[in-house]
């Protein structure tokens, strides 16, 4: 078979917009573990939330997709509020058997609340921007994954300067860091706790949101993608947002330009596997790596 | 008296089929002999798994989401064995029991080492990375699954041989429970670097567990595919069954030796009886109770019960004091 | 940690149990008891809730019409004498193990005397080794896969055509469009399948039909994909470098929206562009919109057929539950009707008698395309697909095979987007 370059071109600028569709979807996580040391499995539930949301506002209210995704931001950092409040304060100090089982738990509640609410089909928004591409490179670029991907890079900036030049983002960082120091300098961590994982669920929401735009979802939607998180933030280094984007990067290259190599059917094998070999060689991820790197 | 309960419990179960066998076409109402003896093996099968799981998720507190792995590679290891190489049947069981062990070993050498939660992290794409590899291994049926001989022994055969499985697996695990062994998987439980510190060599324990309850799931698991004579990835890979092996010992007690016998016996039953009548609930109600019971009792039904007969014998007397630890599982 | 420190409970626990089952005996001997039959029972498991659950719930809604068409007409004649017909549905929560409990359950509890099949190839393939070891009929119209009729059960039949087939008629009907001279001969052919089993039969076919006739077929690319991909760029970059033709995909919904929305924003374009049995799809559809005109697919049936009971089967149903039937609801229809015809050729409630009626049952009157339903010797039908187009404002049109009256031309090669 022969490869234009033009077609490399097109499977690397495809790989550099599924990373920021990635990132996107793996931030929520990476924040909840790096403050509270919690792996959150209600990850895809919320996500899944998120996109039957938007695809709520967008059929009955007729609102523009990219809209509802901020509505969704906000209504769901209320719920993870809520959720921190109810459920998830209980097992922050337990051991993280309880916090696994409980989000797990959460996760079986919402996705099967979705299916009495939405039935187990699959759903879809075709909106304007569905087919629209505009040229990148002379190449033809969805205009929906060019902006997932330039929110994502915005989102990674915003969450980034909340977290190094505001009170509360200061206080989640020490929190993370270590949550008794930060307590003995009369900082509120269970203020810190709630409002991170709100973040994160929002987020996780914010994302779903997104994706909504690109694919089509049922209730059972962001099971794939969370393993896929999984994977990113262990290479990322499990606590490191910018690690989150390098992870992002490498696991979209690596499934991009594997189809080359190998069928295309073995994609998601590798995602689970990088996830095992990267926790085994990399237990501090790729951000680890550089860090040792300087000493 | 009172300790011999199990064995009375066991004696039940070996004559219930023989006494209902006298008249297997006798309509019971509520369970019919071939019914019995089914839905008997299907639950001594996953009950089994879950006092399998218990061993190192219970004990030693490490949760896995992949033994779903265990449980299919087993089962393809029978199929293969049996099916392509003809080997007799229930020789391939204890082979398949230790591929199960080989790859966990694989699993539990490099992610036993770290600290924190990665193994849990690591098992939930293992079972899924399973079946993406089998779906792609066309020698072994691929996407097609497998099908095994049609050749096959009776059900009241499948009944007594899930019911040696599952008072096997009890027997280690109660064995376990009360050796040094079981006394390290609960140290490194409540604080591992404790446990550490004081020469437990915890990487050890947690590899042993991990390989004996990869075992027994392995062996249930080529058991599972003789009776149905027909295995798929999506089937023995499922996320489906990793996930009813967390909630089998979590809704019945995690930690205690009875609690995942009675909540996979409770699984099986609401699967059976009131689930399949009443659809759309079916994983919903798991969920409500996988949240109720890490809220308000981590110790499951056996904790709840304990409770209960706590109030009741406070009642009762009230001027004595309960005894406080009863029912306590491993989680603190 | 002696584990009898927790006796104390677990007695309590071992009483409890001790009492309800001592308690639940007799209640259940006082329930048993032999009584001559009243009613006709049927008995299904149904993916009704977990990933199969649309389907599930189309399985029910089909076979519960057939079974009220026999009621409303005063049952089914068994020694004569009319008995109604009634259907028990369990859910399996799309679950192999539950579903096949389940089916024991069915005919050891609830006495069921005949059984209609589950959705999906996995869960059939689950199911279809209980019916034989009690000699209850099975028809299915939900596992497509050749795997099923392939062990020798004597109980189980199917009225679903094979995925295999599915493909051979897509290559008949490329090679007769070749002929009229609207596709290039050789139609070189890039062919990507969902590595299921469903896809291997399509590409089986796809292959043998390129390899009887290399005249006439070229096929340049060849590769399968896992289920629910999130970006198939990759993919479809290789089939635009393969330079194909014609470009076939045989992908379940989610994956046939995702692919064909990256298909149409990577502006590609091949004279003939087939999803299997997607296309006519209403959630297809709606997702893709005008970017779905035009694709051909190959169906078991489709409301678009003109015959009048098909017409009278897709009016009712719409009657009924407010939508447009799909294939599911149909072929379900269908298969509870057949279960029903042979117990009414066979007049009896007999396992084995029902079987044999099944084995030779002729329904000259069924819906699906062609008109006639038997079983072959395996037990599975031979049924032929229908193969449709899609045209603008969601209309469809059906192209093959040309002797159903309804049949058009089909407008070959596609034509190319407009502007975009």
């Amino acid at each position: 078979m022969a490869y234009t370059s033009q077609d490399l071109l097109t499977v690397l600028v495809a790989a550099v917009l599924t990373a920021g569709i990635y990132a996107a979807m793996s931030y929520g996580l990476s924040i909840i573990y790096g403050v509270m040391k919690i792996i959150n499995l209600s990850n895809a539930g919320v996500m899944m939330l998120g996109a039957f949301t938007t695809f709520e506002l967008f059929r009955r209210a007729h609102m523009d997709p990219f809209l509802a995704s901020l509505i969704v931001f906000v209504f769901y950092f209320s719920l993870g509020l809520v959720m921190y409040r109810l459920l998830v304060r209980r097992v922050v100090t337990s051991p993280p058997i309880s916090s696994l089982l409980l989000l797990f738990g959460v996760w079986l509640v919402i996705q099967n609340i979705a299916i009495l609410i939405w039935g187990n089909q699959d759903e879809s928004i075709l909106s304007k921007y569905t087919f629209a591409t505009v040229s990148v490179l002379g190449l033809p670029v969805s205009v929906t994954r060019l902006v997932v991907f330039f929110v994502s890079i915005v989102a990674l900036g915003l969450v980034y300067f909340f977290l190094t030049h505001t009170y509360t983002g200061m206080a989640i960082r020490a929190t993370a860091q270590n949550r008794d120091a930060a307590r003995l300098v009369g900082i509120d961590v269970e203020k810190s706790f709630m409002i991170a994982f709100a973040l994160g669920t929002a987020l996780a929401a914010f994302a779903g949101s997104l994706l909504s735009t690109i694919y089509s979802f049922n209730p059972d939607f962001g099971r794939v993608f969370q393993l896929k998180s999984f994977s990113i933030i262990v290479l990322g280094g499990l606590e490191s947002l910018p690690g989150v984007a390098i992870g992002a990067i490498i696991l979209s290259f690596i499934e991009s330009l594997s189809i080359f190599v190998m069928r295309a059917s073995m994609q998601n094998f590798l995602a689970f596997t990088i996830l095992v070999v990267a926790l085994v060689v990399l237990p501090n991820g790729v951000a680890g790596l550089w860090q040792r790197g300087r000493g | 008296m009172r300790k011999y309960w199990p064995f009375m419990l066991l004696f039940a179960m070996v004559v219930l089929p023989l006494f209902l066998g006298l008249a297997p076409n006798l309509d019971l109402g509520f369970f019919s002999y071939y019914y019995f003896l089914n839905l008997g093996f299907i639950t001594f099968v996953f009950v089994a798994q879950a006092v399998a799981w218990n061993i190192l998720g219970g004990y030693g507190g490490q949760i896995s989401f992949g033994y779903s792995a265990f449980f299919g590679l087993g089962a393809y290891t029978t199929a293969v064995l049996w099916g392509m190489y003809h080997w007799p049947m229930v020789l391939t069981f204890p082979v398949a029991g230790l591929v199960g062990v080989i790859f966990a070993i694989i699993i539990g050498l490099p992610t036993f080492r770290l600290t924190g939660p990665y193994f849990s992290i690591a098992t939930l794409g293992i079972g899924e990375a399973m079946r993406v590899l089998m779906l792609n291994i066309n020698s072994l049926g691929g996407a097609s699954g497998m099908n095994l001989p049609t050749t096959i022994p009776g059900k009241m055969w499948f009944y007594y041989a899930g019911l040696i499985l599952v008072s096997g697996t009890l027997a280690v695990s109660a064995w376990v429970r009360q050796s040094k062994f079981g006394l390290a998987l609960f140290a490194l439980n409540m604080d591992q670097n404790a446990a550490a510190s004081l020469g437990v060599n915890v990487a050890l324990y947690k590899n042993l567990a991990h390989m004996l309850g990869a075992f027994i799931v392995g062996m249930s698991g080529g058991l599972y595919a003789t009776y149905f004579q027909y295995i798929h990835p999506d089937q023995v890979f499922g996320f489906q069954a990793s996930i009813s092996l967390v909630l089998m010992p979590v809704i019945g007690g995690v930690g205690t030796l009875w609690g995942p016998v009675l909540g996979g016996t409770i699984y099986y039953f609401l699967e059976d009886t009131l689930l399949s009548s009443l659809p759309s609930l079916h994983l919903l109600v798991y969920g409500v109770l996988l949240v109720l019971i890490i809220v308000l009792e981590p110790n499951g039904l056996l904790g709840m019960a304990a409770r209960v007969q706590r109030w009741w014998r406070a009642r009762q007397k009230e001027h004595t004091v309960a005894f406080p630890d009863a029912g306590k599982g491993a989680l603190p | 940690m002696s584990w009898w420190r927790g006796r104390g409970t677990t007695r309590t626990v071992a009483w409890l149990a001790f009492w309800a089952v001592a308690l639940l005996i007799p209640l259940g001997v006082v329930g048993c008891g032999q009584a001559q039959p009243k009613t006709i029972e049927l008995g299904a498991v149904l993916p009704l809730s977990g990933k199969f659950q649309s389907a599930g719930q189309y399985f029910q809604q089909g076979y519960q019409m057939a079974i009220d068409e026999v009621n409303k007409a005063g049952g089914i004649e068994i020694n004569g004498k009319k008995l109604l017909v009634n259907l028990t549905v369990l859910d399996d929560g799309s679950d192999p193990t539950t579903s096949r409990s389940l089916v024991e359950k069915l005919i050891t509890q609830n006495h069921v005397n005949a059984l209609l099949g589950g959705y999906d190839t996995v869960l059939v393939e689950a199911q279809e080794g209980v019916p034989d070891q009690y000699k209850i009929p099975y028809v299915e119209g939900g596992g497509a896969a050749s795997a099923i009729f392939q062990k020798g059960y004597k109980y189980i039949f199917g009225t679903l055509a094979t995925v295999y087939d599915m493909g051979k008629i897509t290559m008949e009907f490329l090679q007769a469009q070749i002929d009229q001279g609207k596709l290039p001969k050789p139609l070189t052919i890039a062919v990507v399948w969902e590595n299921t089993d469903h896809g291997k039969d399509y590409d089986a076919a796809v292959k043998d039909a390129a390899s009887a006739h290399p005249d006439y077929f070229k096929i340049v690319f060849d590769s399968p994909f896992d289920l629910n991909g999130s970006d198939f760029t990759s993919l479809l970059t290789q089939v635009k470098a393969s330079g194909a033709d014609a470009f076939l995909s045989d992908a379940h919904l989610p994956d046939f929206i995702t692919m064909h929305t990256q298909y149409t924003q990577m502006k590609m374009y091949n004279k003939f562009v087939s999803y299997g049995a997607r296309g006519p799809d209403q959630k297809g559809r709606q997702a893709l919109g005008s970017a779905a005109d035009y694709l051909v697919a190959a169906l078991w049936w489709t409301p678009a057929l003109s015959n009048p009971q098909s017409q009278a089967f897709a009016q009712a149903y719409q009657a009924k539950y407010g939508q447009t039937a799909d294939w599911f609801q149909a072929e379900a229809y269908e298969t509870a009707r057949a279960m029903l015809r042979a117990i009414q050729n066979a007049g009896s409630l007999d396992g084995t008698k029902i079987r044999d009626a099944l084995a030779q049952l002729d329904m000259k009157d069924s819906i699906l395309p062609g008109g006639e339903l038997k079983f072959g010797p395996n037990g599975q039908s031979e049924v032929p697909y229908v193969m449709v187009q899609n045209l603008p404002n969601n209309q469809v049109q059906v192209v093959w095979p040309t002797s159903l009256p309804e049949a058009k031309p089909a407008i070959l090669p596609m034509p190319k987007p407009s502007g975009k």
